[in-house]
């Protein structure tokens, strides 16, 4: 479609907070604090974020912006680096249809900036509507819904390029540097998925997330790419989006994808297919009077194979596996930060019951979030068996909604890994004030959350 | 292949400087005297370099590592940043086969350790080596030698992994951490060939080779990554390569290496390298025309190569990547070097006219592949003459006459030129002639020189 990247840019440089919606808004200040409060809870419940902040912190940068739990300030490049590093690890951040990691992506580009910047609590909160946004309709006009059909990990195929779109707004681009930050980011996307289960997947967010900030601010200095990057020859459609629909790109703008269709808010740190089967097993739990009777476990999922790991070779990988998740619901009738820690993996009860797990990996089941069914049979000593069936965990497109203060209550369990009552309270209040707060009380709340512990 | 991440890894932390050749340290010296000069001259000539330096020297961090040309010291993942894009900025880096840019892609992560480290000039060469080899095995053994199967830049998809082997060679790296560190290294892989002719191209060399040292360096820390990253479902074969990969030949890793076989191709023109086919015809046939109004029309035949098809360039840089532009210089000039892609020399009134003049044939008959390439040209006098050539080989590619190593001087002479005084640049070459007896020393001593902003 010829001058299509002019035109995107125009709409989204014409897209101020006066186009905010009541209901925008809302939604932007759930995903603030779930997202601030996971990477609090992921900068101390997973070894990597350590590992990372503490090779950044060598470089010694300037001290500009800060970094969630670690209570250091870095270059605002660095930390959007470690704090969407930490906001993934627990793959513990809502989920988005089609399926991606935005509030990573995009969330730490805003926070790095508001230590630096002027920007307000409603300009933060459009920043992330539009980087959101824009990460939505790029998932959306690709038509790669299918895990299967997923050759990179989608955050590292479009976070560069929305994490631009929402750093844009902050830094006030016209259309033209809006186009060239574009021409930049494009040339940094992509992200194996083979790295999934890994240490390396957390920065599959975390650096798409820097690197969109780098090209905006490389853009805003006048540095030039491709201005039609998007539909080039060998530009970013014909490279990783041949299908690409065009005209509903141009859809961008309210009533904005984060309300329609939304995201699912997760209720367990772990990849979103799993949330299935940890409902499904939750469910057959109740109806189970003694787990060290279970014989036998079979598992009907739709053909994710990367996520049927019946052995996880460490706690971490433990979060992409159907086999390990289905174990720990089953065992322990919950599964929450600790089930993916080594010490759960390898215990000796968690190893016997991974034996007695089936997986069937059926091709007739869409291998699509939204309309993902799993079925568990548990079959007893005794010859009973116990069967259940999730086609959406609570919180989901088709699951039951959440309770009211459930999600409330995720958040301070998650900041309450680093933080005191009285801290966490305040990040709470401030989170639910976002749009009406000055740039003085978004500085209080990245301090506090900055903090190892209070 | 099944473990193919680890045997090469094994493979590649088993080569040492003991396994380094006569002949392959001889092309490695020439190698880091060009690779050097490229880049100062890419500092000052174009504006690009110095946007980026300033944007990194505004982040403050560590002064560890030289910058070349900018007099300022940062990190080592900083340094091969800017050093990577300013070593590319002209397109003056030699070309390799199959096609790639793997010395601005390598030796600046060599360069980047060398303040950090007490590598010594041995060393650093193998790094270099040991970097340029894996990735000509995988150019090669993904079979894509015609850039019309080309999807991405080269140097952005091949560039993390070889850098992170270059770096794990002077950071001592056992095979383990080198699996992690291929396996971090890959999941940055990636560029876009729309950004040909833009400022972006640069970073492909710069920020892939930065990233490739920062995964030596995270794996170093102990960061952990797929263990088979290279073979595992949804990898990088599976992801990159998924038509046509012989992965088996990855571990034909090691001597004689692949920089003395096949061997690379010095640039003579600071320009993308398929037009230097069409300069070294342009060239030849510029003593004929006595004068170049009195041309009528000028016909190029090449093979089909799209992102260099460009009729009226919107840059001087742009010009670098037009088969028009590029013939049009050497016919109007007779000479093609770094102002020819000045912003003043595209848009004088000479050079409007005469690409005008031009029709560009591509002919799907003719490869696409640099060694098997060549163009024709045909310039038609309004008398009616004809004077026509044809370009196998530019000089100094594998089918075309040598250059002299005192012809090769002369490049890095002109390029040492533009920031430096005849001691300094004088210094540097004696010191590159003998860079495998360098002790550490020696090497800081070379890069301080190299990082004046003008001497």
């Amino acid at each position: 479609m010829e001058g299509f990247t002019k035109k995107i840019s125009e709409i989204i440089v014409q897209t101020t907070s006066v186009a905010m919606t009541t209901q925008a808004i809302q939604k932007a200040r759930q995903l603030f604090l779930d997202g601030i409060a996971v990477a609090v809870a992921g900068s101390i419940k997973e070894a990597p974020p350590s590992i990372l902040a503490n090779h950044i912190k060598s470089k010694g940068s300037r001290e500009q912006a800060s970094v969630i739990g670690f209570d250091f300030k870095t270059h605002v490049v660095d930390a959007a680096y470690i704090n969407g590093a930490s906001m993934h690890v627990l793959d513990y951040e809502p989920m988005w249809s089609p399926a991606n990691h935005a509030v990573s992506t995009n969330l730490p580009a805003i926070l790095s900036l508001i230590e630096t910047h002027e920007v307000n609590g409603l300009e933060a909160a459009t920043a992330l509507v539009k980087g959101t946004e824009t990460q939505g309709w790029l998932r959306q006009c690709s038509g790669d819904f299918d895990a299967k059909k997923v050759k990179n990990h989608p955050p590292g195929l479009v976070g560069p390029i929305s994490s631009c779109v929402a750093a844009g707004h902050i830094l006030q681009f016209d259309t033209e540097t809006q186009r060239h930050a574009f021409g930049i980011a494009a040339s940094r996307c992509g992200a194996l998925n083979a790295n999934a289960g890994t240490m390396v997947k957390m920065t599959h967010c975390g650096l798409a997330v820097s690197l969109g900030l780098d090209a905006a601010l490389l853009a805003s200095k006048n540095f030039t790419a491709n201005p039609d990057i998007f539909e080039a020859d060998n530009g970013y459609v014909q490279l990783y989006m041949p299908n690409f629909d065009y005209k509903k790109m141009l859809n961008f703008g309210a009533p904005f994808r984060l309300v329609d269709p939304g995201y699912s808010i997760k209720m367990f740190p772990s990849q979103f297919g799993t949330h299935f089967v940890i409902t499904a097993a939750l469910d057959a739990r109740k109806k189970i009077d003694d787990v060290s009777k279970i014989k036998q476990i079979k598992l009907t999922t739709p053909v994710m194979t990367y996520v049927d790991r019946p052995k996880p070779h460490q706690g971490l990988a433990g979060k992409f596996s159907f086999q390990y998740t289905c174990c720990a619901a089953l065992l322990d009738g919950e599964v929450v930060i600790d089930t993916f820690e080594d010490a759960r993996r390898f215990a000796p009860d968690m190893e016997a019951m991974l034996e007695k797990v089936k997986v069937i990996q059926d091709p007739n089941r869409p291998a699509r979030f939204e309309e993902e069914v799993v079925d568990l049979e548990v079959l007893l000593e005794d010859g009973t068996t116990v069967v259940s069936r999730c086609d959406g965990p609570r919180g989901s497109w088709h699951g039951k909604p959440l309770e009211p203060g459930e999600h409330e209550a995720k958040a301070r369990m998650c900041l309450g890994c680093r933080l005191n009552d009285r801290d966490t309270d305040r990040v709470v209040e401030l989170a639910y004030n976002l749009e009406c707060l000055e740039n003085t009380d978004l500085c209080e709340m990245l301090s506090i959350i900055s903090k190892t512990k209070s | 292949m099944k473990h193919l991440t680890k045997k090469l890894s094994k493979l590649i932390t088993s080569i040492s400087s003991k396994d380094i050749t006569e002949a392959s340290i001889i092309k490695a010296r020439q190698l880091l005297l060009d690779g050097i000069s490229v880049a100062v001259a890419g500092t000052i000539q174009e504006t690009a370099p110095s946007i980026l330096a300033d944007h990194i020297r505004d982040q403050g961090a560590k002064p560890l590592s030289s910058v070349i040309g900018f007099g300022f010291k940062t990190t080592p993942v900083n340094a091969a940043y800017i050093n990577g894009s300013s070593m590319h900025v002209l397109d003056y880096e030699p070309m390799w086969a199959p096609a790639n840019h793997a010395l601005s892609t390598n030796l600046p992560t060599v360069l980047a350790l060398v303040e950090t480290t007490d590598v010594n000039g041995l060393d650093a060469l193998t790094a270099l080596i040991k970097g340029i080899e894996i990735q000509g095995w995988i150019r090669e053994a993904s079979r894509q030698y015609d850039p019309g199967k080309l999807k991405m830049h080269p140097p952005g998809l091949t560039a993390p992994l070889s850098s992170a082997v270059a770096a794990s060679h002077i950071l001592g790296l056992d095979a383990e951490t080198l699996q992690n560190a291929i396996g971090l290294a890959v999941s940055r892989a990636g560029t876009s060939l729309a950004n040909v002719g833009t400022m972006a191209k640069m970073t492909h060399c710069g920020l892939s080779g930065a990233m490739g040292l920062d995964a030596a360096q995270m794996a170093q820390r102990g960061f952990t990554s797929n263990p088979d990253a290279l073979e595992a479902q949804r990898g990088y074969i599976d992801m990159f390569f998924k038509d046509e990969f012989y992965g088996s030949e990855l571990l034909n890793f090691g001597p004689p290496f692949r920089i003395v076989e096949p061997g690379y191709a010095l640039k003579m023109f600071p320009s993308q390298y398929a037009t230097h086919f069409v300069i070294s015809a342009g060239l030849a046939l510029h003593p004929k025309i006595d004068d170049s109004n009195n041309i009528d029309k000028v016909k190029l035949t090449s093979p089909e190569m799209g992102y260099i098809d460009r009729s009226h360039p919107e840059s001087g840089l742009a010009g670098k990547f037009s088969f028009q532009y590029t013939c049009c210089a050497a016919l109007l000039d007779g000479v093609v070097n770094m102002a020819t892609f000045e912003d003043s020399r595209r848009f004088a009134p000479d050079m409007e006219k005469m690409l005008n003049k031009i029709e560009l044939c591509m002919s799907q008959t003719i490869p696409g592949k640099f060694q098997d390439m060549y163009v024709d040209l045909e310039v038609r006098m309004k008398d009616g003459t004809k004077h026509t050539t044809r370009c196998r080989g530019p000089r100094g590619s594998w089918n075309g006459d040598p250059v002299s190593v005192e012809e090769h001087l002369q490049k890095v002479r002109s390029c040492l030129d533009t920031r430096l005084n005849q001691s300094a640049r004088e210094r540097i070459i004696e010191l590159g002639n003998n860079f495998e007896m360098l002790t550490n020393t020696d090497m800081r001593e070379l890069l301080s020189i190299a990082s004046n902003s003008s001497l």
